[in-house]
């Protein structure tokens, strides 16, 4: 009876409250083992009851394991993008940061031009009185909350991987997802070097015009040689199965990423909106935010390569 | 307010020495079901509610590993620690070890307890 769920509605019921809450990739691994567990614990009891298990049996092991919303409690995971014990720091030093941010619009304002810091410009208030002025507050502390929670963000990431330590390097324990990896790098590797009209295309009037600059093409080899050496990496393992050089091998990567991303960094734009008909008026804001992106991309990235060389020197003295 | 600590204090030191005996117990592959019936056994009674989530995180820090076998009658998801699980349990029953013996000489004798014949606080 307890051996099928098909033939346990109660079963099948609690199982279905509890889904909905669960993580959508673990949801039916999750499932799978909550079942096999209630009808081993109905097995059980009914064993020590001398007979064939029944739908009572069902039902009391179900009530042992909890109610659905507990369960389904249990397996939830925190998720947050500031860590819970770190909001109040999160909080003193956004207002520190809002606090310096408004003192240099003060100074810019009053000197009546613009400047930097980085990415980020610093412009002088409007003329509209008040308004201006909680206008520029406004948009200083949506800045300085967003670039506060991406530092926070990032901080929390690292403290917690530090506490965990370095995971062990995946392609050592899944050869299919190394096979996956080498075959989309070739695929990107692939896409990248396709004719220009067919990637990062702006179509005006049924014309394709490529968003790449000249110094785009110029870095293309560069980018297809860091795939390449990503895909050699993951066939190694595929093939020879030898951790210590795929891992090795990894960390060259990663460094040889580093590399590319700050050459990279030093460069011009990589994309750039041509300057077609009608879109003149757009041009200059669209080109910055494209460089800005780009910008952002590329540092982001230099960050990962670095973080990805330090875990693989790491794994590679455990190894 | 004391019963609130004892409480919390007992589910931290329960959860922590969980983990310690999982990591220990599953050098030998099994089921999640088994590992129950096992704990039980040995003086650790634990809930499904507290095994198979504790399972599965330390599944995903790579601790242990998990595969599902469906020779059986049931499918069954089998867990069992890997090298690096290995090396964290080391790591902790040394710690364990080392911090039984200074509770035991903090608490000022052999069967953990005050020299004077008092109970520690609760």
């Amino acid at each position: 009876m307890a051996g099928s769920t098909t033939e346990s509605s109660q079963l099948r019921e609690f199982l279905g409250r509890i889904r909905p809450h669960l993580p959508l990739r673990e949801s039916a691994d999750i499932l799978m083992e909550l079942e096999t567990a209630v009808l081993d614990r109905a097995d059980d009891l009914a064993r020590t009851a001398g007979r064939d298990p029944t739908e009572e049996d069902v039902r009391r092991a179900i009530e042992e394991i909890g109610s659905p919303a507990d369960v389904a409690a249990s397996y939830s995971e925190p998720r947050h993008v500031v860590d819970p014990a770190a909001f109040w720091p999160f909080v003193l030093r956004t207002g520190m940061l809002f606090v310096v941010h408004m003192v240099l619009i003060g100074i810019v304002t009053a000197l009546g031009r613009p400047f930097h810091v980085g990415l980020f410009p610093i412009e002088p208030v409007g003329p509209n009185g008040l308004v201006s002025v909680l206008a520029a507050a406004l948009h200083a502390a949506l800045l300085d909350i967003g670039v506060m929670t991406v530092a926070f963000a990032v901080a929390g990431a690292f403290r917690r991987q530090a506490a965990h330590g370095p995971s062990s390097y995946a392609v050592e324990a899944a050869p299919r997802q190394a096979g996956g990896r080498a075959a989309l790098a070739i695929l990107f590797a692939i896409a990248l070097n396709a004719p220009h009209g067919s990637l990062f295309i702006v179509v005006h009037d049924g014309v394709s015009h490529p968003l790449f600059t000249g110094w785009t093409a110029e870095i293309l080899p560069l980018l297809t040689a860091l795939l390449v050496v990503s895909a050699a990496k993951d066939l190694t393992y595929l093939l020879a199965g030898e951790r210590r050089l795929t891992v090795a091998f990894d960390a060259l990567h990663g460094f040889a990423g580093v590399v590319v991303m700050l050459y990279l960094l030093g460069g011009d734009a990589l994309l750039e909106v041509p300057p077609l008909e009608g879109l003149q008026p757009f041009l200059e804001p669209l080109n910055r935010f494209l460089a800005q992106l780009g910008t952002l991309v590329l540092a982001v990235t230099a960050m990962l390569f670095g973080a990805k060389t330090l875990r693989r020197a790491v794994r590679f003295a455990q190894l | 307010m004391g019963s609130s600590f004892q409480d919390r204090a007992q589910a931290e030191l329960k959860r922590g020495v969980l983990q310690l005996a999982v990591l220990g117990l599953l050098r030998e592959r099994t089921y999640g079901y088994d590992l129950l019936r096992v704990l039980a056994e040995r003086g650790l009674p634990t809930e499904e509610g507290t095994l198979y989530p504790g399972l599965r995180r330390l599944r995903k820090e790579e601790h242990l590993a998990g595969e599902w076998d469906t020779s059986g009658a049931r499918p069954r998801k089998y867990y069992r620690t890997t090298d690096r699980g290995r090396t964290v349990l080391d790591a902790l029953v040394d710690d364990w070890s080392r911090v039984n013996e200074a509770l035991t000489r903090a608490l000022g004798g052999d069967d953990g307890r005050l020299d004077d014949g008092e109970q520690p606080a609760a």
